[in-house]
């Protein structure tokens, strides 16, 4: 780790569980909570922490509602978000010479 | 080291990009339901027309479909509302399925009770649009086997358009069970074994 270049990387990004929810996010229009906790395989503490992070960097958003009287946050990748995910694997294929 | 880092990390984000795309699985109940409900009125409608069976009324079909139709809408809404995630390919295929549900409800009724063509061409030509269903829907899966289904789809609307006989509708039956019912039974198996091991 401590080669890396960190003033090319993306530190909101360059962290396992939200690399994690980045990724998931980019193959899907959007995902529930409970859904990418199953994907991320953490606790619902740790992913709202990270969720909440990458939603004030402006890297997700979220749309609250209510089903059958039941609170369901739905997340899915912003456009900023996408192209910093982009640039973050691009960095990393960089790094490996592809 | 920063090779092999880095390599881990892409390696990591492939991984999970690729789990999460397993979600797009079909429960193919919808297959087994349409498989059965067409079936059966074929069976009905070759007996009828073979005078095995004097008991066709005219709105038999209509009342049929119908009811195909408000089945499918009902168990879709809910199906959406239970969905825990959205993806682009899925919404491809409820579109997909969607407008051939629309192409073969037109071709069926609206072309015979026009007079533009006989009804003995509906099974054929429906074929064609299953065919294309088939194939993209199996692309979508990531499922070769049900990708190549089309292929029966396909041969089976040219051996009846050869025909063009009573019989092709006894043929529509065995494609329907073949082609659609069958699959449809082997994708839930499918489905179901998912669930389990996702648990």
């Amino acid at each position: 780790m401590l080669n890396f270049d960190y003033q090319q990387l993306d530190e909101i990004i360059h962290s396992r569980i939200r690399l994690a929810i980045m990724a998931v996010l980019v193959t899907v229009d959007e995902a529930e909570f409970t859904f990418l906790r199953e994907k991320v395989h953490t606790t619902d503490g740790n992913l709202s922490t990270h969720l909440k992070k990458l939603e004030d960097t402006g890297y997700i958003a979220v749309n609250k509602s209510f089903e059958n009287r039941k609170p369901v946050s739905r997340y899915m990748l912003t456009q900023k978000g996408k192209k910093a995910f982009e640039s973050y694997v691009e960095h990393l294929e960089r790094l490996i010479g592809k | 080291m920063v090779n092999n880092i880095a390599q881990q990390e892409l390696a990591f984000i492939k991984k999970v990009m690729a789990d999460s795309r397993q979600i797009l699985i079909d429960d193919g109940k919808s297959l087994i339901f349409w498989g059965i409900l067409v079936s059966f009125g074929l069976i009905v409608t070759y007996l009828s027309i073979a005078g095995k069976w004097h008991v066709t009324p005219g709105w038999f079909w209509p009342a049929l479909i119908a009811f195909g139709w408000v089945y499918t809408i009902v168990t879709e809404i809910r199906r959406e509302k239970k969905r825990s995630v959205k993806t682009f390919a899925g919404k491809i295929m409820g579109v997909l399925w969607f407008s051939i549900g629309v192409s073969a409800t037109i071709f069926g009724f609206v072309g015979t009770i026009s007079g533009a063509y006989h009804e003995v061409v509906i099974s054929p030509a429906i074929s064609i649009l299953l065919g294309i269903g088939y194939l993209v829907s199996g692309l979508l899966y990531g499922k070769t086997w049900f990708a190549l289904l089309s292929i029966g789809w396909w041969t089976g609307a040219i051996v009846m358009f050869l025909l063009l006989n009573l019989e092709t509708l006894l043929i529509m039956v065995g494609m329907m069970v073949v082609l659609q019912t069958i699959p449809g039974i082997i994708l839930y198996k499918e489905f179901k074994k998912e669930i389990l091991n996702s648990k």
